[in-house]
């Protein structure tokens, strides 16, 4: 307040002195030039700072980072093939589950839909060092991307599968292995169920992500009430409708460890209306394959219709169906998976289950006569396609690939080198090599025959139902124990060749791969034989 | 001596020549890296992935090199771009290319540039250190050369000098503010490109391998922008830097852009640097050229105040326009997997993409978003069109680039066809056989049905086409803003043009099916001759073979026969499936045309069917029955009789009305005074007698297909079926046809109904009259046809 020299500044006589009046007084030029000065400074350090906040913003909505894990095996349990959502924050594309915190507790939200959390499903939790299961289970990947931490299916949800050796014998996972106890449709139905629920609010989101993983900040907060749980309702929603005619009552039981390959493919990759489908294109269930030893099989025919020869489309392939897009896969992370799979040897018989040795030699003889031509890696068939008319298993699956779905599928990961060349469709069952064959139940693509015992009795003989999903080994008839309805409070899945009234259901059929050439006309000794040698394939 | 180390002019000296060493091993570099980028790069053993960075940073170092020069003439005017050169720019050179190596494994080689970094700029310093000292403790000389005048600490604040002219201050303000937006243009790319440059080109969707070569580009982009600000503080003190800050800096990088986009296939990542650059060029010249004039009063010639921003603008101009005709316009040569013709026949292009070719990440993901357009479920494939396993296009779609990816249609869409023999998994394909499966009005009323829809817009259409492919930032814009908007509106119109198929009393086409002359009256004929109109004229007809069609001398084509002339039904052809005057490859045409003319005609492939004992009693039939009209001898073969009245077929007239004598003359008077023009269509009243080789094929019968096999056109017209289905490839070889009443055929099959209009099925009851040996023998003999 310098007064400009000479001037006097008008005054007010209050009680008491004369009072300068404020806005008499003006600023000098200096003052002037300094508060210019710095209200322009103040607005370089503003812009500066918004400048930084809005690339730190724009990093993290943008930044697209899996966990990364040091072997190649633990990448396969839990690594990424990029199958979470991806794409731009504003319009996701892919994936199936929703965002980390949210998929973690589901269960907790929903403990009506599903009582004994995700395990209860067949979804295996290894135990940390400390005791503590982890937080999430085989199969599931975690990757950070636009903005948040999302998790998304890898190979290993489907191929990496459990066994107990008796009753009381501690659980085990083999990689590689048919998930045989995981039930996926019950798994896609408790997703998309829960987060269609109307208990599904960002509330109760929240609390309970706060419950569980402590306090969120404010910003996390905002986002999840704002953009997660109404953009979650509205991707489930369409997921819904693109496959909920699949998972509608009165449509086939996919039951644990089966899929239906292809129907959910033509509805998520291509958008075909399922519900126009002919029924006898939508009974495609069949069994998860073994992953084991790979590098054998390029240029056999691949899935159980071999419809393709190239490991490589079919790992992309397979890929789509755990929710990979062409624009958000992660080639360096299926390139590690290839790499596993192609060198894992296939288990070897447990020693804690008996194994009859001179009766194996002898059963080797057999298998040379009777199976080596279509199932040992150098036979004369293996890897080649079976016409359905000579195997006789059941066409649900074959009919429901299409030489219409094939030829859309020359479409995919389209300009790219990666574009699929190599679908054909078939008019058969591909042979398969054996290794790992105990490992394998329940037989046939579409998993009728519970047993190798029973696969070796006609079809008239085999179980026309038995339970899937139990994991407790049958070393005797190699294979699952498959009479055990409940146990520890968990019920296992009836799976049945015919309904109550004995009409048959489509797709479950246990024929075929029977007859004198298939070894269902041995004696049963030699049938023994046989069948202590595959126990050592 | 000793009083020259203390003698400023003796450090200016030093500082010249070295300086211009430094500026002329960076020039070396820079040129070495722009014109021999792979040559350099394989010397060093450094790699260079893709090579644009790398030729990038050429470019840029050039610039720089060029920046360095000023300073070196006249070390006092520009002492501030001195200090930047030796210090700002060799300093973070050096750092970056050590810490690259160091911390981020980036090859070795690039420590021998920092080490020349290191080298000239450490010199540098202590010249620029040295002569302050000289000139700090210096008095004046006695010859002058220093003009003494206390330096004044350097701001980067906009100088008003006491002595500007009215109205310089706002032009200062202008420029000050305009190169400090230019300045922070640059850095938008400049910082991310440093700081995380995995991410940054990630955005931009260009890679580069090692790293370290964007991450050096953002750097000299960053120099450079540091040796703008002096020149933003006065331009008219740092004259030459506030010009070659517009040439070369601007102009540089846009035509370092714009050629390594158009010319050498770049990543089309890099038009963004024309987009930087560009506009800040074109201002950056009007702004200086107004201070140049202001400056003198206005007293400047109307040619120097206005013609540099003349030049920068039409410069602009051309520079956009060479890019918009890369985006849109450039056409490259098709690559099809062999060179053979029946690759050329399958997916090879007739032309018409240019005005009718859909963008082929639009055509991809159309099925996938509009699934209820479609009759049923299997996208195109689902709409019979036949498939090559392995193939990226169904048969009769061609994909092109013409300044980008578009898909067209071509002469295969209805003339290749397909039989389903039991026990094979897939059908085969005959090439020029009628397209008896493929339904193409529903892929047309599909494409307008997706357009006519208010969902196709980018909201819905990008993200559809994010999850097949990751657009480059380039490209997206370019589906966002012109591709998604031009096709809708292009569609829109045409579906205006094809209402007329949705008249009621016109039944629908089906598959194996077209219209071949009604949409060419809208289409084409109705701006030659107004009253060439669809009206009530109605020619759906079988699509027809193509094979042997040179083999007989003056016969007429078409159902109608409407034109004799080989050559003007091929091109004409074209035209109507969308190719224009312009863009139709004629040589391209006459290779197909030759390969058509003698292509041979598929044999019966059902050998086992035929009952060999039969075929000479068939053959004595065939003359005296069918040989005259028929037989490639025949007296009558390949000419038009009349559709009504005696000697006529009497079959549907509706065929023979659709093509009057106005739609012919204008036709024949479309393309103008053009050397290929049509001198031969014709209208006639009645209908050819095709030549019946490789019959077994061209099932179903008659012009309008409405009779399934060839057994049934030997029944009298009471007899034959009056309601069948068609469009299934299953082949029934006892009746000579494709199955047409099988519970296969009802379920996926079309419904035809006689009764229609334009389907009759009346007509052609020659041979209906003979014995059953007799129609047997005749049959068997048909089939060898």
């Amino acid at each position: 307040m310098n007064p400009e020299n000479g001037a006097k500044l008008p005054t007010v006589r209050t009680c008491g002195a004369d009072r300068v009046l404020v806005d008499a007084v003006r600023d000098t030029p200096v003052e002037v030039a300094l508060s210019r000065l710095r209200c322009r400074i103040l607005c370089v350090i503003i812009l500066l700072i918004v400048l930084v906040a809005g690339l730190v913003v724009l990093r993290r909505l943008t930044a697209d980072k899996p966990v990364t894990y040091h072997s190649d095996a633990e990448h396969f349990l839990y690594g990424s093939i990029g199958s979470e959502p991806g794409g731009n924050p504003l319009a996701p594309v892919g994936g199936m589950l929703p965002p980390y915190q949210v998929f973690v507790v589901l269960p907790d939200m929903f403990p009506d839909r599903l009582p004994g959390g995700y395990a209860s499903l067949g979804l295996v939790y290894e135990t940390k060092p400390d005791g503590k299961p982890r937080d999430l289970p085989i199969g599931i990947s975690r990757r950070q991307r636009l903005g948040l931490d999302l998790v998304g299916f890898n190979c290993a949800v489907c191929h990496v599968g459990t066994l107990r050796t008796s009753r009381d014998a501690p659980h085990q996972f083999l990689p590689g292995m048919p998930a045989h106890q995981l039930d996926l449709q019950g798994l896609f139905a408790f997703v998309l169920g829960s987060v269609l629920d109307p208990r599904f609010t960002p509330d109760n989101v929240i609390g309970h992500i706060e419950a569980k993983f402590g306090p969120m900040n404010p910003a996390d907060r905002l986002l999840t009430r704002l953009a997660v749980v109404p953009q979650l309702r509205e991707r489930t929603l369409l997921l819904q409708a693109q496959v909920g005619v699949l998972f509608a009552p009165g449509s086939l039981q996919w039951g644990p460890g089966r899929v239906d390959t292809f129907n959910p493919y033509k509805s998520l990759q291509f958008g075909w209306n399922l519900e126009l489908l002919p029924p006898p294109e939508l009974a495609g269930a069949s069994d998860f394959p073994s992953l084991w030893n790979q590098a054998p099989r390029e240029g056999m025919h691949l899935h159980w219709d071999g419809n393709n020869i190239s490991l490589d489309e079919r790992n992309l392939s397979a890929g789509l169906g755990a929710g990979i897009t062409p624009a958000t896969v992660d080639y360096a992370g299926v390139a590690r998976v290839k790499n596993y799979i192609q060198k894992l040897p296939p288990p070897r018989w447990p020693e804690a289950m008996p194994l009859d040795h001179e009766a194996a030699v002898r059963g080797a003889e057999t298998f040379r006569r009777y199976c080596a031509d279509c199932h040992d890696f150098v036979g004369k068939w293996t890897g080649q396609v079976e016409p359905w008319e000579k195997i006789g298993t059941d066409r649900g699956r074959l009919d429901s690939y299409t030489a219409v779905f094939s030829a859309n599928q020359n479409t995919l990961f389209a300009g790219t080198t990666n574009r699929f060349k190599s679908f054909r469709k078939t008019n058969g069952y591909a042979n398969e090599p054996l290794d790992g064959i105990w490992a394998r139940a329940p037989y046939l693509h579409n998993g009728s025959v519970p047993t190798l015992a029973d696969l070796l009795e006609p079809p008239e003989r085999r179980p026309k139902q038995f339970y899937r999903g139990y994991d407790v080994y049958d070393p005797v008839k190699v294979g699952f124990v498959s009479d055990v309805g409940e146990e520890n409070g968990k019920k296992y899945f009836l799976y049945r060749t015919a309904d109550e009234q004995g009409n048959p259901v489509a797709g479950n059929s246990n024929a075929g791969h029977a007859g004198p050439e298939y070894g269902t006309d041995l004696s049963s000794a030699d049938k023994q034989d046989l069948i202590e040698y595959l126990k050592t394939l | 001596m000793k009083g020259e180390r203390s003698d400023p002019r003796y450090w200016k000296q030093f500082y010249r020549w070295f300086g211009a060493l430094a500026a002329g091993c960076s020039l070396l570099l820079a040129l070495g890296l722009s014109f021999c980028a792979d040559h350099l790069v394989r010397l060093l053993g450094v790699g260079g992935e893709p090579i644009t960075w790398t030729q990038l940073c050429g470019e840029l170092l050039i610039l720089i090199s060029v920046f360095y020069v000023p300073a070196l003439v006249d070390v006092d005017r520009f002492r501030p771009h001195a200090w930047i050169g030796a210090v700002v720019s060799h300093g973070t050179i050096f750092l970056l290319c050590t810490m690259g190596v160091i911390g981020f494994g980036a090859p070795k080689p690039f420590l021998l540039w920092a080490a020349m970094e290191f080298f000239f700029g450490g010199v540098q310093i202590f010249q620029l250190t040295k002569l302050e000292q000289a000139e700090n403790g210096r008095t004046v000389p006695p010859n002058g050369g220093w003009d003494g005048q206390p330096r004044v600490p350097w701001k980067p604040v906009m100088v008003v000098a006491a002595g500007d002219p009215d109205g310089m201050a706002c032009w200062r303000r202008a420029y000050f503010w305009l190169v400090w937006l230019g300045i922070a243009a640059n850095l938008i790319f400049v910082l991310p490109l440093v700081f995380v440059p995995h991410w940054m080109l990630r955005q931009l969707g260009v890679s580069a391998e090692p790293v370290l070569w964007a991450q050096m580009g953002g750097l000299l982009l960053g120099l450079i922008s540091v040796f703008y600000i002096p020149a933003a503080r006065d331009p008219l003190k740092y004259r030459p830097f506030a010009w070659l800050a517009i040439f070369p800096s601007r102009t540089g990088g846009v035509l370092f852009c714009t050629v390594a986009v158009v010319a050498l296939a770049a990543n089309e990542a890099f038009i963004l640097g024309v987009s930087l650059d560009l506009p800040f060029a074109v201002l950056q010249t009007f702004v200086l050229c107004k201070l140049a004039s202001v400056e003198r009063h206005g007293k400047i010639s109307f040619w120097r105040a206005y013609a540099p921003t003349g030049i920068a603008v039409v410069a602009a101009a051309a520079i956009l326009s060479i890019i918009g005709w890369h985006k849109l316009e450039r056409e490259y040569p098709q690559q099809l997997a062999n060179g053979s013709i029946e690759e050329a026949f399958k997916y090879g292009s007739i032309g018409t993409e240019d005005a009718q070719g859909l963008p082929y990440w639009l055509w991809l993901t159309l099925p996938r978003v509009f699934p209820e357009y479609l009759p049923r479920p299997g996208g195109y494939a689902g709409l019979g069109f036949l498939w090559e396993p392995g193939s990226e296009l169904p048969i009769g779609f061609s994909k092109r680039k013409i300044g980008f990816d578009r898909v067209g249609i071509n002469c295969a869409l209805c003339h290749a066809g397909s039989v389903q023999i039991p026990g094979e998994p897939l059908p085969r394909y005959y090439l020029g056989a009628p397209a008896v499966t493929a339904d193409v009005l529903a892929y047309q009323k599909f494409l307008f049905a997706c357009a006519n829809d208010s969902r196709f817009n980018a909201s819905t259409l990008m993200p559809a086409i994010a999850r097949q492919t990751r657009l480059s930032l380039v490209d997206d814009l370019l589906y966002r803003l012109v591709l998604i908007p031009a096709t809708r509106k292009a569609l829109r119109d045409q579906s205006h043009v094809w209402t007329w198929t949705d008249e009621p009393g016109r039944p629908p086409w089906g598959p194996g099916r077209i219209e071949p002359f009604n949409p060419v009256k809208l289409a084409i004929l109705h701006q030659v001759d107004p009253h060439v109109t669809v009206g009530a004229t109605l020619g759906t007809s079988d699509m027809e073979p193509l094979w042997n069609l040179d083999t007989l001398p003056g016969r007429a084509f078409h159902w109608d026969g409407l034109n004799t002339n080989l050559t003007e039904v091929v091109d004409s052809s074209a035209l109507g499936d969308g190719a224009t005057p312009k863009s139709i490859p004629r040589p391209f045409l006459r290779s197909l045309q030759n390969w058509i003319g003698t292509n041979a005609a598929p044999k019966f492939p059902f050998a086992d069917n035929i009952n060999k004992s039969l075929l000479a009693q068939g053959a004595k039939v065939y003359q005296v029955e069918c040989a005259r009209c028929h037989a490639p001898s025949g007296a009558d073969t390949g000419k038009v009789i009349p559709a009504t009245g005696s000697g006529s077929a009497a079959t549907d007239p509706n065929r023979a009305q659709m093509w009057t004598a106005e739609s012919a003359a204008a036709y024949n008077n479309y393309l103008g005074n053009l050397k290929w023009k049509f001198k031969s269509f014709r209208s006639t009243d009645g209908y050819v007698n095709v030549p019946l080789d490789g019959l077994w094929l061209r099932a179903p019968y008659l012009h309008n297909g409405s009779v399934p096999t060839l057994a049934d056109l030997l029944k009298p017209v009471a007899q034959r079926p009056a309601v069948f289905w068609r469009g299934i490839n299953d082949y029934d070889p006892t009746n000579v046809g494709y199955v047409s009443d099988a519970p296969a055929a009802r379920a996926n099959g079309f419904r035809y109904d006689t009764s229609g209009r334009g389907n009759s099925n009346a007509g052609h009851e020659f041979g209906t009259k003979l014995s059953d040996p007799d129609k047997a023998a005749l049959l068997e003999y048909l089939k060898t046809l």
